[in-house]
C-alpha cells in the first residue's frame, strides 16, 4: 500500500489533516502513539476551545472528538499505539519505520504531514538551581495526574512561571482543594492570555507575581520549600529580596517547545525563532512532500488556528508537485515571528494565512506589508503582545512576484 | 468605576463600567458590553472537572456544566461532584447529573468512555 500521506500525530492538528485529506477523496494513514487519538486534549478539560471555530466554549475533549468522530467514516486509517521512529526519503515519496505491540512496521506514502506537537520545557531547560527532591513538576505532568489519575501533586503548590498550562492548573488546583500559594513569572508580563488571568487568577485570589522568580529549590526526599526572588530588567536576581516559602510541589509552566526529532533528522530546515520547521504558503516545509502543521509548526495558543494551518496543509496534498519557487519574507525585528517563512511563487498566491506575533507589547501599532518596497497592505491594532497570536489573511496574486522580489512585514509603533 | 477582563473571547478586551454596569468602555464587540452588565450583578462560570466512576478502564470522566453557574457556588457544587461516584457509562453530552444543585444546569460528560483496556 502507497498512501497519499502518513500524518504523524493525532491531536488536533493530525485529526483535522486526516479528515480534510480523506474527505478529498486521498488514501490516509494516521499513526498515534497514545491508546487514543485527541492529543494534548485530552487531558485539557477546561473549556475554551473552538471560540474561533465553533463560536461555542467546547472542552479540549468536545473539540477533539468534532474531529475524531468521523475520521473512520470519512476512510482514514487510523492506528493507536503506533510509535513513529523514523522518516527517510524513498523512491516516489517516504518510508516511515514505526513500532507497536507486535514490532516494527515500514510505510511508504508520497507526502508526510508531521503533527507531532510540542513539548513543555522542564527544569534543566531553565537552570533551576537548588536540590533535586520528588514534587517538582511540568504544568503538564501536573494536568495529566490531575484530570486522568485523579492524583493532588500537592496541597500547598507554588507555579513558576505564567503560560496558560500553568494558569489554567492554578485553577484546577485549587477547584480541586489545594491551596495555590502565588504564580511567579520572571518577565514584567504575564505570558498567559489576559482572560486565563482574570478567570483563573482574579477569580480565586491567588496572587501573581511579575519580576519574581524561584531562585532555590529545598528538600531531601520531597521538595520542603522554594525561595523566591525578586529580579531586574536584566532578569539577574536582586540580592535581599529572597523570601523562602514552605511548599510541597513546585510547578513548572515555563513555555512549550515544537516537537520536531523527526523533522530534524530528516533535514528539515528549521526556524530558530519558532523551533519549527520553515513553511511555505501550504505549510510545506523545506522539503517537498513533507507538511508541518499545528504545535509542531510554532506553539500556537489557540486550537483553532492548529486545525486551520492542518486543513491549509491538506488540502494542498498532491501526489505531484511542481519546481518549487521560493521567496523569503522579510521582517523587521519587532516580530517574533511570522509562519509561514516564504512564498511558493509557483503555488497560489491569494488569500494566504499568516500567524505572528510581536516579541514585546506595542500600543496602537500598525502592521505595514510592503512590496519592492511599496505598501500594499496595513492593519491598525489596539494592542499586540506576545503571548496573544495574531491572524491575517493576505492575496499577493495581484503583484507579479519574481524571485527577485522583496516582501517586508514591519510593525510601526507611534503615529 | 470597575475593571474587568472580558473572558468571552481570546481578545480579553479590558473593559471599565461606571454607573452600575450601564456604561461599559473598552469593549470591541457587544458580546463584551453584555458580560460587563452580567458580571457586576450576577458573576457566573461554566465549570470543568472530572467525576470518578467505578470503571477501571476510565477511572475519571470529564465533565462540565451545561451552562454557567453563579461562581460563588463553584467551591460547593466542587464538594457535591466529589461525593459523586458515577455507575453507568454515558454518552459525550449526556447528563451524570441533572440540576447540580439547584442551578438549573446539568453535569454533562464531555469525553467517550474509552472501551478497551490500555496496555
Ligand atoms: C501540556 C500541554 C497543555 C496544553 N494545554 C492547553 C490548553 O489548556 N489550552 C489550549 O488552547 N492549548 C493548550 N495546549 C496547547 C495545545 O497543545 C494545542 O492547542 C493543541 O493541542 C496542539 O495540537 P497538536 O495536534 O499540534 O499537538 P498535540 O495535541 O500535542 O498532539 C500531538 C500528537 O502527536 C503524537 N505524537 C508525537 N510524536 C509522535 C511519534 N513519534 N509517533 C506517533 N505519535 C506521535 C502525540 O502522542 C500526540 O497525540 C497545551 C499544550 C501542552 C503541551
Ligand atoms: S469584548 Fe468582544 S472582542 Fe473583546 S474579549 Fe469580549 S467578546 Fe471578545
Amino acid at each position: 500500500m502507497f498512501y497519499d500521506a502518513i500524518i504523524i500525530g493525532g491531536g488536533p492538528a493530525g485529526l483535522a489533516a486526516a479528515l480534510e485529506a480523506s474527505k478529498r477523496g486521498l488514501a490516509v494513514l494516521l499513526l498515534e502513539r497514545e491508546d487514543r487519538t485527541g492529543g494534548i486534549l485530552k487531558q485539557c478539560i477546561h473549556d475554551g476551545f473552538g471560540i474561533v471555530r465553533f463560536r461555542e466554549k467546547l472542552s479540549g475533549p468536545e473539540y477533539a472528538h468534532r474531529f475524531s468522530a468521523g475520521l473512520e467514516a470519512a476512510g482514514a486509517e487510523v492506528r493507536t499505539f503506533t510509535f513513529v521512529s523514523d522518516i527517510q526519503e524513498c523512491d516516489g515519496g517516504f518510508l516511515v519505520t514505526a513500532s507497536d505491540a507486535s514490532g516494527m512496521h515500514e510505510f511508504r506514502g508520497r507526502n508526510i504531514v508531521l503533527a507531532t506537537g510540542c513539548r513543555e520545557r522542564t527544569r534543566n531547560q531553565i537552570l533551576l538551581p537548588g536540590t533535586r527532591p520528588a514534587g517538582v513538576y511540568t504544568a503538564g505532568t501536573a494536568q495529566y495526574l490531575v484530570n486522568r489519575l485523579g492524583l493532588l501533586p500537592g496541597k500547598r503548590v507554588v507555579i513558576l512561571g505564567s503560560g496558560d498550562i500553568g494558569l489554567i492548573m492554578a485553577r484546577r488546583l485549587t477547584l480541586e482543594g489545594a491551596e495555590v500559594i502565588g504564580v511567579y513569572e520572571i518577565k514584567n508580563t504575564p505570558s498567559g492570555l489576559p482572560r486565563n488571568i482574570a478567570q483563573c487568577l482574579l477569580d480565586f485570589n491567588i496572587p501573581l507575581h511579575l519580576c519574581s522568580t524561584v531562585t532555590e529549590i529545598h528538600g531531601k526526599k520531597r521538595i520542603e520549600a522554594v525561595t523566591v526572588s525578586k529580579v531586574d530588567a536584566a532578569g539577574r536576581k536582586i540580592p535581599g529580596t529572597e523570601e523562602r516559602i514552605p511548599c510541597d510541589a513546585l510547578i513548572l509552566a515555563v513555555g512549550l517547545i515544537p516537537e520536531n526529532e523527526l523533522g530534524e533528522k530528516l533535514g528539515l530546515r528549521i526556524d530558530p525563532k519558532t523551533k519549527g520547521p520553515e513553511v511555505d504558503q501550504r505549510m510545506m516545509a523545506s522539503i517537498p512532500g513533507v507538511f508541518a502543521v499545528g504545535n509542531s509548526l510554532h506553539v500556537n495558543d489557540l486550537v483553532d488556528y492548529v486545525s486551520e494551518s492542518a486543513e491549509i496543509a491538506a488540502r494542498a496534498l498532491s501526489r505531484e508537485y511542481s519546481e518549487r519557487k521560493i521567496l523569503k519574507i522579510d521582517l523587521d525585528p519587532k516580530f517574533m515571528y511570522v509562519v509561514p517563512q516564504m512564498l511558493d511563487l509557483n503555488a497560489g498566491l491569494d488569500e494566504l494565512i499568516f500567524y505572528f506575533r510581536s516579541n514585546a507589547i506595542y500600543e496602537n501599532p500598525r502592521l505595514v506589508v510592503s512590496v519592492d518596497g511599496v505598501d500594499v497592505w496595513s492593519r491598525k491594532y489596539m494592542i499586540l503582545q506576545p503571548p496573544l497570536m495574531e491572524r491575517i489573511k493576505l492575496s499577493f496574486g495581484k503583484f507579479g512576484l519574481n524571485e527577485n522580489s522583496k516582501i517586508s512585514f514591519r510593525i510601526e509603533v507611534g503615529s | 468605576m470597575t475593571e474587568l477582563i472580558c473572558i468571552i473571547c481570546p481578545n480579553g478586551c479590558r473593559l471599565t463600567v461606571k454607573g452600575n454596569g450601564l456604561k461599559v468602555e473598552g469593549a470591541k464587540c457587544a458580546r463584551g458590553k453584555e458580560f460587563a452588565r452580567i458580571e457586576i450583578e450576577d458573576p457566573r462560570r461554566v465549570l470543568c472537572t472530572t467525576v470518578k466512576t467505578v470503571f477501571s478502564t476510565h477511572p475519571y470522566l470529564s465533565v462540565r456544566t451545561s451552562k454557567e453557574i453563579p461562581k460563588d457556588k463553584l467551591m460547593q457544587v466542587m464538594k457535591e461532584i466529589k461525593n459523586f461516584r458515577l455507575e453507568r457509562k454515558v454518552g459525550i453530552g449526556e447528563a451524570v447529573i441533572e440540576n447540580l444543585l439547584g442551578t438549573g444546569a446539568d453535569l454533562i460528560a464531555t469525553e467517550e468512555f474509552i472501551e478497551k483496556e490500555v496496555l
